[in-house]
């Protein structure tokens, strides 16, 4: 009953428009109504001591080194030095925004800082360059969920968090790997594009120009071997590495590339603790509603009548994808993840799945999902950058999100291609 | 309309505060977290506190800007159903999704009060000082959402460019 009243109450609130967090909170409280033993100040309690623990001041760090990162102009040195790599290849501007994206994956861990940074900038070069702007928009939208799966990622962090006992390196070393392989397929497919569809090259820079790029864009990239090399070289912990990259992309972009005024400094502080409230009064609210869940046995339940039904863990991890991407298509990143990892874990353990693999599982279906319609808030940025309506992008959106499937598929079935990463760190058995 | 003018300069003064609140403490968080990398490498010195002060620093700062995330409508969610709507029924819907979130707002203030009587004179983990220091963030988030849901509540009412009722994501 009281099962039934929460996921109820939640779904309509939802629908109806009221913010998630609001609409989980209204429904803990429907919840203490029906529950004897939990009262109005347990919520309260509960979600204070929910964001009080070192690891999740990881995200306010990684938000601002990439708000920094964005604003100070190392996006566009990021495509400028992918131009030197790919702009050769077939579909030349769409290898660019595959290659910037990687690279822009390793400086923020978000979707959506992905698709209007590299969006802004690639979506009017490639409309100009002679490519369709729905090809141009969804290869920017799709090629942006390579954000939260190569690290940092915002989604790891609050999975690490949730679960409680995996490592944050482990999942960010995880992710790596198959980032690679997402932006590796989506180059495929830009190939394809390029060779039936768009047949004209990039004109050739100068060998003295193609160096200065390169050494620019590294600068950029040099982010992420503070994050990597400062987590596994156990200088840092995930934290503190998100506290040196932020230091690291402030000196960059206020002292040497000079394109952040001191000035400026407040308000991109200020957008940084909005962004990083907005997340956390989600994990406040979730982890309450999730926490009643699983008081009222809901994993047991689900794991006792729904799941036995499943015998082979094969079996499971299809289902368990295809009701990811399912969630994903309604629902954002760090939600599913605060109030599906409890009742995951006890079902992945059955199978005697891998904690980091069923993390990598998780942050990539819903990394897709960002992108899917109706509810794809990766998606709207996009549309709203392309000035684009939603029927118009899912043509060619839906071959890329096929080359994305496969990717999923291998990771999922074929661990072995990403999982000697951490392992030989030693960082899973 | 002299109230609407008075709750929109009221409900401008306690953004510039709390802006400026979570400015300086972000400004902290950043400062003690370096401080506490340079303390291990550049003088072998780990500093306890510099682990639990941020944690509450944190609290502070994401209680009260996710109260002003109320006002400026930066929480995320689900407003295909919401924006289909004719604008008089936005303006009823939105009008009673603040009262909602007015609700919630009432209960973490509320409860959050209770909250600080009973366990508030608790010391700290590693410094000398009471948690009369962090739980407040709830009941003063509790009653900055309030006066935010409210804020929109008049709005929808008085005003006829309300209704919208979330932002973009995070993720």
């Amino acid at each position: 009953m009281t099962l039934i009243a929460l996921g109820l109450s939640f779904a309509i609130l939802t629908l109806l428009g009221l913010p998630i967090a609001f609409a989980v909170g209204v429904s803990t409280v429907v919840g203490t109504l029906l529950l004897p033993g939990v009262d109005n100040a347990t919520i309260v309690q509960r979600m204070l001591t929910a964001i009080n623990t070192f690891p999740l001041l990881a995200v306010i760090f990684f938000v601002l080194a990439g708000t920094l990162m964005a604003r100070g102009g190392i996006a566009r040195r990021l495509v400028m030095m992918a131009e030197v790599l790919v702009g050769w290849l077939p579909g030349s501007l769409a290898q660019i925004v595959c290659v910037a994206s990687m690279f822009f994956g390793g400086v923020t861990g978000s979707a959506v800082a992905e698709v209007s940074s590299i969006g802004a900038m690639m979506i009017p070069a490639m409309e100009k360059d002679g490519y369709s702007k729905r090809f141009a928009t969804a290869i920017v939208l799709t090629a942006a969920t390579m954000g939260p799966i190569i690290p940092p990622s915002i989604g790891m962090i609050v999975f690490a968090h949730v679960s409680g006992n995996v490592s944050i390196a482990a999942l960010f070393l995880a992710g790596v790997i198959p980032g690679i392989m997402i932006g590796l397929s989506l180059m495929i497919a830009s190939f394809v594009h390029g060779k039936l569809y768009h047949q004209k090259m990039l004109p050739k820079l100068e060998r003295r120009e193609k160096v200065r790029r390169i050494v620019d864009g590294f600068a950029g990239v040099f982010t992420m071997v503070i994050i990597l090399g400062g987590i596994l070289s156990g200088v840092f912990t995930a934290t503190e590495a998100g506290a040196a990259a932020a230091l690291y992309a402030l000196i960059l972009t206020v002292f040497v590339y000079k394109e952040i005024k001191i000035s400026e400094l407040p308000e991109i502080m200020w957008q940084c603790c909005i962004t990083n409230a907005v997340v956390m009064m989600l994990i406040a609210t979730c982890s309450v509603y999730s926490w009643i869940l699983t008081y009222e046995n809901l994993p047991t339940l689900l794991a006792e009548n729904f799941f036995n039904l499943i015998q082979s863990k094969w079996a499971f991890l299809l289902i368990l994808n295809m009701f990811l991407l399912v969630v994903g298509m309604f629902v954002d990143m760090t939600p599913a993840l605060i109030m599906l990892v409890p009742m995951l874990i006890p079902l992945a353990q059955k199978f005697g799945i891998d904690m980091v693999h069923l993390g990598l599982i998780m942050v990539i279906n819903l990394s897709y999902g960002l992108t899917t319609p109706p509810v794809g808030t990766a998606l709207f940025v996009a549309l709203k950058v392309a000035n684009l309506s939603m029927e118009k992008i899912i043509p060619p959106l839906l071959p890329l999100l096929g080359c994305m499937m496969v990717v999923l598929l291998i990771v999922t079935y074929l661990p072995e291609t990403y999982i000697w990463l951490p392992r030989s760190f030693g960082l899973i058995k | 309309m002299a109230f609407v003018d008075l709750l929109d300069g009221f409900c401008h003064l306690l953004v510039r505060i709390t802006r400026w609140v979570c400015i300086v403490l972000a400004a902290a968080l950043f400062v003690i977290v370096l401080a506490a990398i340079f303390a291990r490498y550049g003088f072998g010195q780990a500093v306890s506190w510099t682990e639990e002060v941020p944690r509450y620093l944190l609290v502070w700062i994401s209680f009260l800007a996710g109260a002003v995330g109320v006002l400026q409508r930066d929480h995320v969610g689900f407003d295909v159903l919401f924006n289909a709507l004719p604008a008089s029924g936005r303006r009823v819907l939105g009008f009673l999704l603040s009262g909602l979130i007015f609700m919630f707002g009432w209960i973490v203030f509320r409860y959050g009060i209770t909250f600080v009587k009973d366990f508030g004179s608790d010391l700290m983990e590693t410094i000398p000082f009471t948690n009369y220091w962090y739980y407040p963030a709830m009941p003063v988030s509790g009653f900055l959402i309030m006066v935010f849901a409210f804020k929109l509540m008049v709005d929808e009412i008085v005003r006829p460019d309300g209704a919208a009722i979330t932002g973009t994501s995070v993720d």
